[in-house]
């Protein structure tokens, strides 16, 4: 990516929470996140032309990334929403993850339909069509 | 932990999207005079194949443009997820494993709130699509927020210290 969008360290790290959780020593996960923000160092540095370029432009590639980690997360609530727990604090965390997960689809879902109607005509429509004291 | 499964997993299908072409290239730069190849995009993740993008983000993999090293990573990140599966000497999680998943889950989102924000940052004034795009960034930095409260509100301040 050549926008100096998204160049700050700390949006740089690699491995999702998701998977680093399952490297419970310490030193391991950090191990990891080091390995990660060193592959993008050279990555970023070794030739800022030798890459090809995302053919819609950066904002968009970043949008579709984030939606694509957006339905990771949501299948992995939805995994461990649907664990077989017999206490009833573990089937509140199942309810939880779950519920999440929902929401976590519907954020997702409102990024694919903004990219998909960028002058928010529909939503324009929408507006339009509601009553005036709800309207926004 | 996961359930292993009772045989070797198959090797990581790869998504269309990502691997426009199959020769191998060494890494470095392209001759001058062949074209860019297309670049690696982010994949659409189907809910059942969740577990072929359990180790990267798609927000880091999306620098990585070359179709060949993005496939790669993606190779290296399930070797990984194989390996610490089969491996049975990590500590156990203080919290419990479904609380320890939940707390990742929010970490995840809390990375993504950041990085939308940053993304939806100062949009370009002649460029109106990237601004319509930065403008839906920022709103859903604020989305992702909202809910990454929701679940940490519920967790509580409890990260499985010993109760007397």
């Amino acid at each position: 990516m050549s926008s100096k969008r998204v160049t700050n360290m700390r949006w740089r790290e690699g491995f999702r929470e998701t998977f680093l959780v399952v490297f419970t020593r310490k030193a391991d996960a950090a191990a990891l996140r080091r390995l990660a923000l060193l592959l993008t160092e050279l990555y970023r540095c070794a030739g800022a032309r030798w890459w090809p370029a995302h053919k819609r432009g950066d904002v968009d590639a970043i949008l579709r990334a984030v939606v694509a980690d957006l339905r990771h997360l949501r299948y992995v609530l939805e995994w461990a929403g649907g664990g077989v727990t017999y206490s009833a604090l573990g089937m509140a965390y199942n309810r939880l993850a779950h519920d999440c997960s929902g929401e976590v689809e519907e954020i997702a879902a409102a990024i694919e339909a903004a990219m998909a109607d960028p002058r928010g005509t529909i939503e324009r429509h929408r507006a339009s069509l509601m009553p005036c004291e709800v309207s926004p | 932990m996961r359930e292993l499964p009772d045989c070797t997993p198959p090797p990581v299908p790869i998504p269309p999207a990502v691997l426009a072409s199959s020769p191998p290239v060494p890494p470095g730069p392209p001759p001058e005079d062949e074209p860019p190849p297309f670049p690696a995009i982010p994949p659409e993740i189907e809910p059942e194949r969740w577990e072929d993008f359990v180790a990267f983000r798609e927000t880091f993999l999306l620098h990585f443009t070359e179709p060949h090293d993005n496939e790669a990573l993606r190779g290296v990140g399930h070797l990984l997820y194989t390996l610490v599966l089969e491996y049975d000497h990590f500590p156990n999680p203080p919290e419990g494993f479904i609380r320890s998943n939940l707390r990742a889950a929010v970490a995840d989102l809390r990375h993504l709130e950041g990085y939308l924000a940053t993304a939806g940052e100062n949009p370009p004034e002649h460029e109106p699509y990237e601004a319509a795009l930065c403008r839906t960034a920022v709103r859903a930095a604020r989305e992702v927020g909202k809910a990454a409260d929701a679940l940490e509100k519920t967790l509580g301040t409890w990260r499985g210290e010993e109760v007397s």
